[in-house]
């Protein structure tokens, strides 16, 4: 028999009433006693498994439901139906010990106190979490040293940059060695240097503590080095749940290959090598885009290399919404 | 943590002069009252006076400030800390706002000894003469007043969980403890519908009682304690209540 499931939600769902008031202040009036709403589905009914250690990649496009999700895993909202249960725990209930085991990380909402240095609610989390001394050094060492940030914890949050601040966010949820891991995108709007430094370390903590770990990102690269398996979700409704390389192989059957030239080449030619996205010569500089087939994309650059007086090039996976799209058209009904 | 109260240090001062001023004003609007007249209501002018300057000393007190700055917090959705972690909100609002309190009382106190020294000299006050205990039930009861205070407060906050702009609630509770607790006016210069009203409200707990104790005129007996003590576990069971069904509201918008 398999081990039970760390996260299981069933049905899980949960429609806001989004009041409209017309402008003004007879709007404002007329809404003390008339209070028109529209009904938003943010979330409609996802269903789902998680296993003790799994790092699942949490997908879907703007709005799709993926914080909403998390937030109901947390205990910040009440599910409009179904309750989910994480750790055995039921989320809004709150209790301590449930709280103790988890942490949730927002890449876009700050939780460290924006008057203070890192520092200090790293110790106010100690005393929340009745974190004993000894641990606390320890991991607090182990983690301002994995993550270079000696010197950014003494300053007044407020004044770091995001990539920094986004370090001291993980270092202050990670502190009491939290077993599940809920992390909205830690990554957003960081340098490619940085999200590589945060990603390392994220697969670190779940190698290291075996903690259960779910990840949302825009960013493919997050996704696919972190995640075996991937949810996609898409207007509150999942979409796809499995293997990460599945979709890749199936719906991101190209790569795309970017190209600068030095001397003027011909679309003809080009086009030879693969679907020819993008083409521009204006007389002094020369770029193209290809797409090509995955599985040949090394092979043809190395071609294309040796034909074109090429100065640059880079292979990139085609962006995670391209690939929602084409999974949402061919599997949501 | 008290960082935001030490930033309103200059403020202090101004909250200091707008205590003040009050007092000067009112002590002329009494004095006009009085004129040809030793007694109103039983009290004289220097009782007055002296009424309304034990009022200015539990207004300091007992007063909250977080009306705002908590329903903004809540509404931007900027809670979540407190809600994902073994840590109790309400403890948050309450200990931070004690802490403030303290802080603020220690860096006034000193300008309300002076203005008291000062007004002294040109208005005619009651000399007080109270015993010990006297000040200690003095001090008992602005405790439970900041408790009722805070508790009013802190439910004109988690109104905000249902309507956004709750805070503007903060001059009503203002007004209402004002006039039914004897703030404004000692309440035997009320209309009837006042008094009546008073009677049936824990509030008097917070000004009139405690004042007209220290002045003399008022006898306590056992029945107010176990009304207080009843009023203030009411007002607690409330709130439990009140923060229970507000959570199921929470919007924890923005991320
Ligand atoms: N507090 C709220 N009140 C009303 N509607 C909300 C609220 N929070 C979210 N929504 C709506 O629910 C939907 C899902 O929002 P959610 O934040 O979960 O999306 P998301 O998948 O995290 O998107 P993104 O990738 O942009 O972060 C959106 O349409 C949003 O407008
Ligand atoms: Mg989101």
């Amino acid at each position: 028999m398999s081990k039970p499931p760390i996260i299981s939600i069933t049905n899980l769902k949960k429609h806001f009433k989004v009041y409209k008031k017309k402008p003004g202040l007879w709007g404002s009036i007329q809404s003390l006693w008339h209070r028109e709403y529209e009904v938003v589905k943010a979330v409609d009914g996802i269903s789902f498994d998680i296993a003790e250690g799994e790092i699942v990649g949490f997908i879907g496009m703007n709005g799709a439901g993926k914080t909403t999700t998390l937030k109901m895993l947390s205990g910040l909202l009440y599910p409009t139906e179904g309750q989910p249960s994480v750790l055995g725990y039921n989320p809004w209930e709150r209790k301590a010990s449930f709280q103790k085991q988890f942490a949730l990380v927002m890449g876009q909402k700050n939780q460290l106190w924006w008057d203070l240095p890192a520092v200090e609610t790293f110790y106010l989390n100690k005393a929340i979490y009745e974190i004993p001394d000894e641990q606390f050094e320890k991991t607090l060492k182990k983690l301002v040293k994995l993550l270079d940030v000696e010197d950014i914890i003494r300053i007044q949050v407020r004044k770091l940059s995001l990539g920094q601040r986004m370090k001291c966010e993980l270092i202050a949820a990670l502190l009491h060695n939290p077993k599940v891991l809920f992390l909205d995108e830690p990554t957003i709007g960081l340098d490619v240097v940085m999200q590589k430094t945060l990603r390392d370390f994220i697969k670190a903590y779940n190698k290291e503590f075996g903690a259960t770990i779910i990840l949302t990102s825009h960013y493919m690269d997050d996704v696919k080095e972190l995640c075996e398996r991937a949810i996609i979700i898409d207007h509150g409704k999942k979409i796809f749940d499995g293997k990460l390389q599945d979709i890749i192989d199936k719906y991101a059957r190209n790569k795309k290959l970017s190209l600068v030239f030095s001397e003027p080449v011909t679309k003809k030619d080009l086009q030879a090598f693969g679907d020819l996205k993008e083409f521009s010569d204006d007389g002094s500089h020369y770029t193209a885009t290809l797409l090509v087939a995955r599985k040949k994309a090394t092979a043809v650059a190395a071609q294309v290399l040796s034909k074109f007086p090429v100065v640059d090039v880079t292979i990139e996976e085609p962006p995670i919404e391209a690939i929602i799209r084409e999974v949402f058209s061919k599997e949501g009904s | 943590m008290f960082i935001r109260s030490l930033q309103f240090r200059t403020e202090l001062v101004i909250y200091v002069l707008l205590d003040i001023l009050p007092f000067f004003v009112l002590f002329f609007v009494w004095q006009a009252a009085f004129s040809g007249k030793t007694e109103i209501n039983s009290f004289t002018l220097p009782q007055i006076t002296q009424y309304y300057f034990l009022v200015m000393i539990i207004e300091r007190v007992t007063s909250t400030y977080f009306e705002n700055w908590r329903a903004t917090e809540i509404r931007e959705g900027k809670i979540d800390y407190f809600l994902t972690r073994p840590f109790s909100y309400i403890n948050d609002v309450f200990s931070k706002d004690v802490g403030g309190k303290l802080v603020s009382l220690a860096i006034s106190l000193p300008g309300l000894a002076v203005a008291f020294f000062l007004i002294s000299l040109v208005l005619p006050v009651a000399p007080l003469s109270v015993a010990p205990h006297q000040i200690f039930i003095f001090i008992f009861f602005m405790i439970t007043g900041y408790l009722i205070q805070f508790m009013i407060a802190l439910w004109i906050v988690l109104l905000t969980f249902w309507f956004e702009g709750s805070s503007g609630l903060e001059h009503f509770k203002w007004i209402s403890v004002s006039l039914f607790s004897g703030a404004m006016i000692p309440t035997t210069f009320m209309p009837t519908w006042i008094q009546s009203v008073y009677q049936f409200l824990p509030l008097k707990y917070i000004f009139a009682v405690p004042i007209t104790y220290l002045q003399g005129t008022l006898s306590l007996t056992p029945g107010m304690f176990l009304e207080l003590a009843i009023a203030l576990l009411c007002m607690f069971g409330i709130t439990r209540v009140f923060w229970h069904y507000a959570l199921y509201q929470y919007s924890s918008a923005g991320g």
